[in-house]
């Protein structure tokens, strides 16, 4: 049995690790670029972001696809992946958003999973008119307190970041493989 | 008089002791599995069309022109894709926090010492699924072949998610 003593030394470090918890955000990210078999992109490869739709159904306050077309071209310049014209070889991502919910930072830090913030998109890689890879990327904050406030916007930002470093990943593998 | 009670082995008190976390784990564990089967119905949350192709390999005797929705392409043989999309159903219901993050719900009724654990029930979180369904956008393509001399050949295709599809015109067209 735990005594009292033993009780009272644990009970101060688990209530940092709460506090800490709650501070923090908490959620998943799954994110997968695909390009096609037969395809090698050349190394000098840009990216150029493309159509941004809202397929998700719903109509939202904030302009998603905005939201979505700042983050990817954001995330891509930052990486020096844009494609500026006339730079290198030409890719173009066409982005579908399939589902966002803004979420309450206020719902989840009273009980987590409530009140999560979500984001799913699609998109197409094309080359000129020929499709050469897809990206699937969703991400969530479902816990957390004080820094998911923002959650509803930064989680753009997270998600683009995700794709960008996958883009960037295959891209390289691929060029240098073949 | 009465017989004492033998003490019980000090190799017995350490069994014991030993078995106490593994069946409290166990305990615990069957106490949590029904919090992940706390959801709701799915709903339908409408649908989204996703880019398909398909990749067609076309040969013809004898050669010709060939032309897709009226679209010139090039001479066969030869391969082209051919893009559409495929709608995509999408689902979603609510679940306890269990199920999505089993590893943060449990580490939130750890360090809550248990306060956690009776609201962890209540399906809150967002489940998502993306089913492909039967229905396709602009996946029917006029094929047609063209040569000199002989008699023009036509072909409507319908793409349903194949990777490859493949046409070889007979000589019977001529």
């Amino acid at each position: 049995m735990i005594s009292k003593e033993q009780l009272s030394k644990l009970v101060l470090p688990l209530v940092a690790i709460w506090i800490m918890f709650t501070l923090s955000a908490c959620g998943t990210a799954v994110h997968k670029v695909t390009l096609q078999d037969n395809y090698t992109p050349p190394s000098d490869t840009k990216i150029e972001v493309g159509s941004v739709k809202n397929e998700s159904g719903e109509m939202f306050e904030v302009n998603v696809e905005q939201l979505l077309r700042w983050a990817l071209n954001g995330s891509l310049a930052a990486a020096g992946m844009r494609w500026d014209r006339g730079d290198g070889n030409k890719m173009v991502i066409e982005s579908k958003i399939v589902e966002y919910e803004p979420g309450d930072a206020f719902k989840r830090w009273l009980l987590p999973g409530w009140g999560a913030t979500v984001l799913t998109v699609q998109c197409d890689l094309k080359e000129g008119n020929e499709l050469v890879g897809s990206v699937e990327a969703r991400r969530t904050v479902s816990a957390g307190g004080g820094y998911t406030v923002g959650a509803w916007k930064g989680i753009f930002d997270d998600l683009a970041e995700d794709i960008v470093k996958d883009l960037q990943a295959k891209i390289t593998t691929k060029s240098s493989n073949d | 008089m009465k017989p004492i009670a033998k003490p019980p082995a000090l190799g017995d008190i350490h069994a014991k002791e030993k078995g106490a976390p593994i069946r409290a784990f166990c305990l615990a564990l069957i106490c949590l599995l029904p919090l992940s089967g706390c959801v709701t119905e799915w709903r339908d949350a409408g649908g989204v069309f996703q880019t398909k192709e398909t990749e067609l390999f076309l040969e013809s005797t004898p050669v010709g022109e060939v032309f897709i929705n009226n679209q010139h392409i090039g001479v066969s043989p030869l391969t082209t894709s051919l893009e559409y999309e495929q709608e995509i159903k999408k689902k979603k219901r609510k679940v306890s926090y269990w199920r999505t993050q089993p590893g943060s719900a449990l580490a939130f009724t750890v360090l809550s010492l248990g306060l956690y654990l009776p609201f962890s029930a209540i399906p809150v979180d967002i489940e998502s699924t993306q089913e492909p369904t039967d229905s396709f956008r602009g996946n029917e393509f006029v094929v047609r072949i063209e040569s000199t001399g002989y008699k023009d050949w036509q072909k409507t295709i319908q793409c349903s998610g194949g990777t490859t599809a493949g046409v070889k015109p007979g000589a019977s067209r001529f």
